[in-house]
């Protein structure tokens, strides 16, 4: 399986518009997304990354275009949706184990209770994500790293195909913001999942995601990383002066004003 | 007082009121975690009050219309109360999000138009400020054995069906854009659980009044939220506290002579507030590492201790 198949695209979207009512929010989105394909995407705040991602997930509709997947319509594929932990309502002491078998229950289906299928499947996504020995925690009582592993394994325990994340590594500390993108680009190399990731942290994307998309003035620009990454295309975007560098193997892309820096 | 508690108990109208006042307890206190858990407390008050319009119209129609054709249209009052609330569980359910006026706004204005809708119907009512007091209060002590069979009725089906549909309930009131990205179909539950909420309310309203059973959606699962630790664990505990405060309430304001409907409420903010203060004293005693439970590994490599 190529990294990047897009010939035989899994999700794809043929003029597509996304708006809230009157507002529209992107216009003439044409892109595809392939199997084991990494995207990344980033763009100013208000720029729509959240609502492209609700688009794919269905909870969103097109209000012109339309969005097709793999096999058509009635196959969309298994999405494991990773939202961002401010939005999980945190006041219900839910434990680790029963936040994670949430991800059975489209599976399971209404009146039936979890079988032993089920709760093997919850045990070894709790353990793909290195949350085992805290099964009986409530969330709450989590760090944020461990929060976002308990999202993650929910959505590993759905038996998703795409893993579908939003800020990811939001308000996270330097040790932890690389153990979950780790983590993530883990899945994605050995376990062959499809990842789209939004994030505002351009210079987090650049470092792991193999494909670009970058949102801004209600559309999108996309292509393989280092063609998206110049100079001219991210300063015409955020509209300041940018540096675009490596340090230590990483991609390192650095913003500011050019009175300011003195260049 | 132990001769009166003992006297109360010997009294056999007393008995249909502990039962029916247990049966409403119970009822609210289960379905109430929901609304705390979906920080929806104003839509228990706005159906409360939905409920409330629909008897007060029945009651205006009784005072205006009495005697028309030998009907009387107080009869009407669950009728009317089940279908308001019902009316507004729809509109609730309905409502399309994103619009200028928000989900949060609309359960408001229901609550304000309609509790003053009640209020008119009842003042130009022939008893207009008995009504009212009635109605807010209810009268938990002229519950029927014929309303507890009623109410009985109204556990069965309402636990059947949550005892079929917990996990789509509480996972739709957890996390309801991720329930609809596995496919279920979020506000079909989520319409689901509001007709049981509206049914009951519908139902238990007339028997213990709207702020007695406000209380019981409100008061019982915030309490079992700050005792317990665990989900599974917070229905039971509500139910438990809510039914609880309802014999103690039932009992005080028999020996010490007092509105019963007001007393259930005192008792119950006072056990929350009990609560809430042995919560406050355990911040105080030193903390022991209970067995089995360490503390939070390290975040970056899950493996070991935090220092």
């Amino acid at each position: 399986m190529s990294a990047r198949d897009v010939s035989n695209p899994l999700i794809e979207f043929r003029g597509v518009a996304l708006g809230y009512g009157d507002r529209m929010v992107l216009r003439s989105l044409n892109f595809a997304v392939g199997r084991a394909d990494f995207l990344g995407i980033v763009g100013p705040n208000g720029s729509g990354k959240t609502t492209i991602l609700r688009a794919i997930l269905g909870i969103v509709q097109p209000v012109a275009g339309e969005i097709r997947f793999e096999g058509g319509d009635q196959r969309r594929p298994n999405f494991g949706y990773v939202p961002q932990r401010e939005t999980v309502n945190e006041l219900f002491p839910f434990s680790v184990y029963e936040i994670v078998m949430m991800g059975r229950y489209g599976k399971i289906g209404p009146i039936r209770r979890p079988g032993p299928v089920d709760r093997d499947l919850v045990l070894r996504s709790l353990a793909e994500v290195g949350m085992q020995d805290l099964t009986d925690r409530p969330l709450r009582s989590l760090s944020g790293g461990q929060k976002q592993r308990t999202l993650i394994a929910r959505a590993l325990a759905s038996e998703a195909s795409v893993l579908v994340l939003d800020e990811p590594t939001n308000g996270m500390d330097l040790a932890t913001e690389p153990a979950i993108m780790n983590l993530i680009r883990r899945l994605h190399q050995e376990n062959g999942l499809t990842i789209i990731m939004v994030s505002h942290l351009l210079n987090l994307v650049a470092n792991y995601a193999t494909r670009l998309a970058i949102l801004h003035d209600s559309t999108m620009e996309i292509g393989p990383i280092g063609q998206m990454l110049t100079r001219e295309r991210l300063e015409r975007v955020y509209r300041v002066p940018i540096l675009i560098d490596a340090v230590g193997g990483q991609r390192v892309v650095l913003s500011g004003r050019e009175e300011e820096d003195g260049r | 007082m132990v001769a009166k508690f003992i006297e109360m108990l010997q009294q056999p109208f007393m008995h249909q009121i502990f039962v029916g006042g247990v049966l409403i307890a119970a009822l609210c206190a289960y379905l109430g975690v929901y609304i705390v858990m979906k920080r929806i407390v104003f839509v228990g008050a706005a159906l409360a009050q939905a409920s409330s319009a629909g008897v007060a119209l029945a009651f205006f129609l009784s005072a205006r219309f009495s005697g028309l054709r030998g009907f009387d249209f107080e009869r009407l009052a669950p009728v009317s109360a089940l279908a308001f609330t019902l009316g507004v569980v729809m509109l609730l359910a309905l409502q399309k999000p994103k619009l200028v006026i928000t989900h949060e706004a609309s359960i408001g204005i229901y609550y304000a138009v309609l509790s003053a809708v009640a209020v008119l119907l009842l003042a130009v009512a022939a008893q207009g400020e008995a009504d009212i007091l009635n109605l807010l209060f209810g009268n938990i002590l002229a519950i029927s054995w014929l309303q507890v069979g009623l109410l009985l009725g109204l556990v069965v089906v309402v636990g059947a069906l949550h005892a079929c549909f917990s996990k789509e309930f509480l996972f739709v009131s957890f996390d309801p854009e991720m329930a609809r990205t596995l496919g279920l179909r979020a506000a079909f539950w989520d319409l689901l659980l509001y007709l049981s909420l509206g049914l009951t309310i519908s139902l238990t309203i007339r028997m213990a009044g709207a702020l007695v059973v406000f209380t019981y959606l409100v008061i019982p699962a915030a309490t079992a939220l700050v005792l317990c630790g665990q989900a599974r664990l917070i229905f039971w505990a509500a139910i438990i506290i809510g039914v609880l405060d309802t014999i103690g309430g039932i009992s005080l304001s028999y020996i010490l002579d007092l509105p019963t409907g007001s007393t259930i409420i005192a008792l119950s903010g006072l056990t929350l507030l009990l609560c809430l203060g042995l919560l406050k004293l355990r911040a105080f005693l030193p903390v022991r590492k209970r067995a089995g439970q360490d503390p939070a590994p390290d975040p970056f490599t899950m493996k070991g201790n935090r220092p």
